[in-house]
């Protein structure tokens, strides 16, 4: 049963409401109660029968309007993912703030600060999807709930008369209504911006428990680990490495990583950057353990790293044993392949690579430190030994800085501006709320107009 | 029973009830006729006579100008939708 249907319905109900009020006029009986019924009859005739023709005009006139306003489906549509998607990774913030563990003791005394805001974003949430609700419903069924509503107005006598105004008044004022929905609510609020926000929106945000460590499964003493978007190539944040974990300002241990896209990252330490393995990260490379997620990155390049010595390769690392201050490695390179030692300038070392070629002597700076470099490189491929004896004295630690991938100290922070909540309510929820409510009363006004709980004003005679 | 099978339906009552109004409309106007010129001297029955001829002769009209009017209407849908 389609739209077209249920008009024709309507028009032919109409012609027979009009016959009917005909027929009362024609009867023999000088009874005025009844005859009253034949004008009454013969009026709501010929008011359906205009409803009926006139339904899809009355769509497309309120859809030009309501263009002139700029408003539109697609422009709601748009407004509305945004905001399900804002009011989705708050939450998600949220979530990930109450199951943070918290070793610096930083964030549980803001927890309870919280609570309000995560029930108002709840709340928030349900509103938005009951709008967007009725809009899906509104735009894909507005106009065959309208002509139901007109084939109800239309029954003789008034039977189903308020229920086909309310349909009609309902799909009509809404389907106008909601296109415009957010230009009234950008009219008077600004959508309020969180800082991070846009990160969490696109990328999503975990929490997880990183671990570095090189070819042979040590751990990493000191560096930086920087995170990068794998489809784009973007730098997402960038950790600080502290005896092989990644630590973040807030929450140790605990760092934010993107959630919904793949990433790699990169350890970097000495000048030197290392791609881990595995590589990309996808999100379910990841393990979980008490709401984190956990995952070892292994650098194959990485022989033997501590504060003051690096050395790596651009070959495999086949086997290495450290003493005290010695290491001995056994490396497979190709033509070419290198093998190089890299020291803090307070460090002395001697290397013994037979069969390579070298030491080639570099410097580099870092993060404050700065050093020597010895290089060896292979003249033909095969399997080296290499053993390195080193001594240093007096270490100095380099100076690192972090960028959280999100920083909910931040983040935080503006769940306690009063500007920001306010501006918050107003733009997800109150104003939202009041344009609603100002729909459902019009169309109440609107049914009322056209005949859902009153006499129609007009008299034909 | 599809929605086509109710259209035809109220057609169909509405074609017989327009029959039975242009029946009554007869007869209204008739009976009207006939008490307003009967020789009996009682002015409510004259004026209820006379209130049939008048709600007959509107009767008449508006069938005579919906039945243009509507089928008017349907005729040119026709021709829009073809």
């Amino acid at each position: 049963m389609g739209q077209v249907d249920f008009l024709i319905l309507a028009y032919r109900l109409a012609l027979l409401t009009f016959y009917l009020g005909v027929l009362v006029y024609a009867l023999p009986i000088p009874y005025s109660g009844l005859k009253r019924w034949a004008p009454v009859l013969i009026a709501d005739s010929i008011i359906s029968a205009i409803l009926a023709l006139s339904l899809y005009y009355i769509f497309d006139y309120l859809d030009e309007l309501v263009q002139l306003i700029g408003g539109s489906w697609t422009f709601f549509y748009t407004w509305m993912g945004s905001v399900i998607s804002v009011l989705t990774a708050l939450k998600s913030i949220v979530i990930a703030l109450y199951m943070a563990p918290d070793p610096l003791g930083i964030i549980s005394g803001l927890k309870s600060i919280i609570a309000p805001f995560d029930k108002l974003v709840t709340s928030a949430l349900y509103l938005q999807a009951f709008i967007f609700g009725i809009a899906y419903l509104v735009k894909e069924y507005g106009k065959l709930l309208a002509v139901i509503g007109v084939a109800l107005y239309a029954v003789p006598f008034r039977i189903a008369r308020n229920s086909g105004a309310w349909l009609i008044a309902f799909s009509l004022v809404f389907h106008g209504g909601l296109q415009a929905l957010p230009v009234f609510v950008s009219t008077l609020q600004p959508q309020p911006s969180f800082p991070g926000i846009g990160q969490v929106t696109e990328n999503g945000v975990a929490l997880a428990n990183l671990t570095v460590h090189s070819a042979d499964n040590k751990s990493l003493v000191t560096g930086l680990l920087h995170i990068y978007n794998y489809e784009t190539g973007e730098e997402l944040a960038t950790y600080i490495v502290d005896n092989g974990t990644v630590q973040s300002e807030s929450m140790g241990a605990f760092v934010t990583v993107p959630s919904k896209i793949d990433v790699y990252y990169v350890y970097e330490f000495m000048a030197v950057r290392f791609y881990m393995m595995p590589y990309p990260v996808s999100p379910g490379d990841y393990d979980a353990e008490n709401g984190a997620w956990v995952l070892t990155l292994k650098s194959p390049h990485i022989v033997y790293s501590s504060l003051g010595i690096l050395t790596y390769t651009n070959g495999e690392v086949i086997d290495d044993i450290i003493e005290n201050n010695t290491v001995h490695a056994t490396v497979g390179l190709g033509e070419g392949g290198y093998i190089e030692v890299r020291e803090q300038d307070t460090c002395i070392t001697l290397v013994n690579a037979p069969g390579l070629e070298g030491p080639y002597q570099g410097s580099w700076s870092w993060m404050g430190l700065e050093g020597y470099s010895k290089k060896f490189i292979a003249q033909s491929a095969g399997v080296y030994n290499i053993t390195l004896t080193f001594q240093c004295q007096s270490l100095r630690k380099p100076s690192l800085d972090s960028n959280d991938y999100v920083s909910f100290l931040a983040i935080m922070s503006s769940f306690m501006d009063l500007n920001l909540i306010e501006a918050f309510l107003l733009y997800y929820f109150t104003i939202p709320s009041l344009y609603i409510l100002m729909l459902a009363s019009t169309a109440y006004g609107v049914a009322r107009l056209i005949g859902g709980r009153e006499r129609f004003p007009i008299r034909i005679i | 029973m599809a929605i086509a099978d109710v259209i035809q339906l109220i057609q169909d009552t509405t074609n017989q009830i327009t029959a039975i109004a242009w029946a009554l409309f007869l007869l209204t106007w008739s009976i009207g006729w006939t008490l307003r010129g009967s020789p009996i001297p009682i002015a409510r029955l004259k004026r209820a006579g006379n209130s049939l001829v008048e709600d007959s002769v509107w009767a008449a009209f508006w069938l005579a100008i919906g039945s243009t009017i509507f089928n008017l209407i349907i005729y040119l849908v026709n021709i829009v939708t073809g």
